[in-house]
C-alpha cells in the first residue's frame, strides 16, 4: 500500500497572520482566505522546519513534533499519527501542503 | 461606451469622482442642490451612471428611471421619476462597491476624533448610518456612513462623506437633531426602502475630505436592544469584515494585508443601545477608555 507524504508549500504560496488562536491564511495561487485553528499553524509550521521540497509521512511528523512538544490527544484510543495524518489530509484537499503517494 | 446624455452633472466625494448623466432636468437639479458644497466641476470621472428612460415612451408616459454605467445589476429594478435622486444615489455606490480598486471598502460609516476613526459596521438596518450622522452632530468629524475607504499602503481611511440616506424613523430624529432646514434634501416616500431623506454633512466635513485619519476603534453597532457591550477578538472582526467588503476578494493579497493589519490595529466591540442617545453615550465612553490607552503609550 503506499503511503501518503506531505511537503510544505514554498514560501511565497502562502500568507500567514496570527489571529489569537487561529490564523488566517491567504492562499497566493487561489486567492482564497482561510481562517483555521489549531493544531493546523503548528503542522505547516513542523512542515516548514523539515523543508519546502521534503516530503514527509504523518508518522515522521509525529516523531519531529513529539520531540519538542507533548502530545496529548483528545481520545487516548486515537493515534497521533492517525490524527495528523487526517489534518494533512484535509490541508492537502485545501492546497495548502503539497501530497506525494510513496511506494 | 459614452452615450450623450439630455443633463449631466460632476461630482467628487473624497478620491471617487462621478459623472452623472440623465434623461431628465430634475433628478440632475436635486443632485446639484444636495452636493452644492462638493466640487462640481468637470473632470475625468472614475464612474460614470446614466438614469435613463426604460423606454423611450416612458420618459413621457409615467416615467421610470433605470440605473445603467459602468456597472449595472440585472435585476435593478426601475424607480419612478420620483425617486431619481434615490436612483441616482443607489448608482452611485453600485459603482463603487463593485469598481472602486483602490482602497479596500468596507460597508460602515466612520467618525473621527482627534486624528482617529471611529468605523461602525453592521447589517442593514442596525443603525450605523444614524448613529454617524448623531455623532457627527456632536462634535466628531464625518468621514461617511455608507463606505468606509481603507488605503492598503497607508492603512489610513480615506474619507467619503456622501450626504446621509435617512430611512423611515431615523428622519424624525435628525430633524430633531439639525437646526437647518437646508441641510436636508426631499423627502423621498415608497421607495423600496421606505421612506428616505437625506442629510448633507456639515461643510467643513466636506472641505476636509481629502485629509485622511488613522483608524483607532472598530465597532459592530446594533440600534433597538438593550445596552450591552461585547468585546470582539480579532478573529471573528476578521470574517465580519470580508463579509462587510464589497471588495476584499477583488483586491486579492491586498485585501489580506490590508484587512488583517486593520484588525491587529484596533480594538473591537459589540454593542447594542436602546437609543440614540445612549448609542452615541456608548461610543464616547468606549473612545475615552481606548483615548486613554493611546495617551499612555504616547507618554511612555
Amino acid at each position: 500500500m503506499s503511503e501518503r507524504a506531505y511537503a510544505a508549500l514554498p514560501g511565497h504560496a502562502l500568507k500567514r497572520v496570527r489571529m489569537g488562536g487561529l490564523e488566517a491564511i491567504y492562499h497566493t495561487p487561489s486567492g482564497i482566505t482561510h481562517l483555521l485553528a489549531e493544531p493546523v499553524p503548528e503542522l505547516l509550521d513542523a512542515l516548514d522546519a523539515v523543508g519546502t521540497d521534503t516530503f514527509v509521512t504523518a508518522e515522521r511528523l509525529v516523531a519531529q513534533i513529539a520531540s519538542r512538544f507533548d502530545l496529548v490527544g483528545d481520545d487516548p484510543q486515537e493515534r497521533p499519527e492517525q490524527v495528523l495524518g487526517e489534518r494533512l489530509a484535509e490541508l492537502a484537499a485545501l492546497g495548502l501542503v503539497r501530497l506525494r503517494a510513496e511506494a | 461606451m459614452a452615450l450623450a446624455m439630455r443633463h449631466a452633472c460632476f461630482i467628487t466625494v473624497g478620491p471617487a469622482r462621478f459623472r452623472i448623466g440623465s434623461d431628465w432636468r430634475a433628478p440632475i437639479d436635486e443632485l446639484r442642490a444636495l452636493y452644492a458644497d462638493y466640487p462640481l466641476d468637470e473632470v475625468v470621472p472614475d464612474f460614470t451612471v446614466r438614469l435613463q428612460a426604460t423606454s423611450a415612451l416612458r420618459r413621457y408616459v409615467r416615467p421610470q428611471v433605470a440605473i445603467a454605467g459602468d456597472f449595472t445589476l440585472p435585476d435593478a429594478l426601475p424607480l419612478p421619476l420620483e425617486q431619481g435622486l434615490l436612483a441616482a444615489e443607489m448608482a452611485m455606490n453600485l459603482q463603487m462597491a463593485l469598481g472602486w480598486r483602490r482602497h479596500l471598502l468596507l460597508h460602515a460609516s466612520a467618525v473621527s476624533r482627534q486624528g482617529r476613526a471611529v468605523v461602525m459596521t453592521g447589517l442593514s438596518g442596525a443603525g450605523k448610518s444614524t448613529l454617524s450622522a448623531l455623532l457627527a452632530e456632536r462634535g466628531w468629524r464625518f468621514l461617511g456612513d455608507e463606505f468606509v475607504l481603507l488605503d492598503p499602503d497607508s492603512g489610513n481611511i480615506a474619507p467619503f462623506p456622501r450626504p446621509v440616506s435617512l430611512k423611515n424613523q431615523a428622519i424624525a430624529a435628525m430633524e430633531r437633531e439639525v437646526d437647518d432646514e437646508t441641510r436636508f434634501g426631499p423627502v423621498l416616500r415608497d421607495t423600496p426602502k421606505g421612506t428616505i431623506r437625506h442629510l448633507r454633512p456639515r461643510t467643513e466635513w466636506i472641505e476636509q475630505m481629502a485629509r485622511e485619519t488613522r483608524p483607532g476603534l472598530l465597532l459592530f453597532p446594533r440600534f433597538g436592544f438593550p445596552r450591552a457591550v461585547r468585546r470582539m477578538d480579532e478573529a471573528e472582526s476578521f470574517v465580519r469584515l470580508t463579509q462587510a467588503s464589497t471588495n476584499y476578494v477583488a483586491l486579492g493579497e491586498r485585501g489580506f494585508d490590508a484587512l488583517t493589519q486593520f484588525v491587529r490595529s484596533v480594538p473591537a466591540c459589540a454593542i447594542d443601545y436602546a437609543t440614540g442617545d445612549e448609542g452615541v453615550e456608548l461610543v464616547e465612553r468606549l473612545w475615552s477608555e481606548q483615548g486613554a490607552k493611546w495617551g499612555d503609550r504616547a507618554a511612555a
